[in-house]
């Protein structure tokens, strides 16, 4: 497969053009679109394709979900933006009583084929209110699908599937992820929604990671294998839905398990992925399930407290030898 | 409702035989689909996770 360098961001931006050449009836809305969003991921969809489709819209969360929904279920496939996954706060009601629910609502006679993208995550020194990481509110929504891509190569070819599937797709990036250079297809191709990645293969531990975290896996797992430990990392790629399967298949063989991310360990998406493996895998784990999250607290400004706060390679390092028995919990 | 039809009489949208009209169609529309509830077999619980998400539309 012929390769690029790019980036996360230059990823997306790349998709959403491809896909607006594709379907002329994608339009893509939200605060900024026009002038490329804060990050650039939309940057140059209104000089190529018009006010028409990249339209910008006020600072108003639910009406741009709503105005969304309606055209999507009207038949126009859209691509929103929340310009921050802190102010998906303010769309939620569209989002979860609307979007999630016309399908089931209508006895499956309406689909909204919407595609709304948004970014979190800490590290920016942004605050409590621009860093959260709150996928867990939304993969508990039946109706929402969730991708969580944690490498310009998945963003392009999940971004690609969500955008054709007939469902709401979250999609949530991390914006500490946007501008590291990467190496990716030069042409992407769908990737299934649903379907897990074996990052890195291993004997000794699974290590199942969220988007940032996967990358801080992998650190995490060279430094152990400099320590004879081989950890397997594992990306669900997406949350809803879930490839437990090949966690599963994974914890048979290393019978022992980490599950990262960077949101708030409290009600985080890998207390999920806890329950559901332990019930599907208890008589294979030869030691508790360890978790790797993010302190019951808010995103501090204050850079020690922010960089203190946001889990990384030294807390996956730690919770894998933990759960290996040869280290502290 | 009541507002509206109000406003469309003095506007001159339509006149009251009009909206009587207007009125029965819609309370028939209700009547036949109740209807068609009622004689519908009670729907299995397996219906509800087949509704929580749309199908593509397999290729042309």
């Amino acid at each position: 497969v012929s390769e690029i360098e790019t980036t996360f961001v230059k990823a997306i931006n790349a998709t959403l053009a491809r896909a607006m050449r594709d379907d002329e009836r994608l339009i893509v809305l939200g605060e900024d679109v026009a002038e490329g969003g804060p990050y650039g991921a939309t940057a140059g969809l209104g000089q190529e394709f018009g006010a028409e489709r990249v339209r910008n819209t006020p600072i108003s969360e639910g009406a741009i979900c709503g105005i969304a929904i309606g055209a999507a279920q009207a038949g126009l496939p859209v691509v929103v933006e929340i310009m921050f996954i802190d102010f998906i706060t303010l769309a939620l009601d569209q989002l979860v009583n609307q979007a999630a629910k016309a399908h089931f609502m209508s006895g499956g006679q309406l689909t909204v084929p919407l595609v709304l993208r948004t970014q979190g995550g800490a590290g920016s020194r942004s605050a409590a209110q621009h860093s959260q990481s709150l996928e867990a509110w939304l993969a508990h929504v039946p109706g929402l699908k969730v991708a969580m891509p944690s490498s310009a190569a998945d963003a392009a070819g999940l971004l690609m599937s969500a955008i054709a599937d007939p469902n709401p797709v979250v999609f949530i990036e991390n914006k500490s992820l946007y501008f590291r250079r990467e190496r990716a297809p030069r042409t992407a191709q769908p990737m299934a929604l649903g379907e897990a990645h074996v990052v890195r293969p291993g004997r000794d531990v699974t290590v199942v990671a969220l988007s940032r975290l996967v990358g801080e896996s992998l650190a995490a797992a060279d430094r152990l294998a400099a320590e004879g430990i081989e950890a397997e990392v594992i990306d669900p790629r997406t949350l809803t839905p879930l490839d437990l399967e090949t966690i599963v298949e994974s914890v048979r063989r290393t019978r022992r398990a980490v599950v990262a991310h960077e949101a708030v360990s409290h009600g985080g998406f890998g207390a999920e992925i806890v329950a559901q493996l332990q019930a599907a895998a208890f008589e294979f784990l030869a030691a508790p399930v360890g978790r790797v999250g993010a302190p019951f607290t808010p995103v501090a400004l204050s850079p020690p407290l922010e960089d203190a706060y946001r889990p990384g390679r030294d807390q996956v390092y730690q919770a894998a030898l933990a759960a290996i028995g040869r280290g502290p919990s | 409702v009541a507002r509206f039809q109000a406003h469309g009489l003095e506007a001159g949208w339509f006149d009251e035989h009009a909206a009587d009209a207007i009125a029965r169609q819609a309370g028939d529309e209700v009547e036949r689909a109740v209807s068609v509830a009622r004689a519908s077999p009670v729907p299995e619980p397996e219906l509800a996770a087949q509704l929580v998400y749309a199908q593509a539309s397999p290729a042309p």
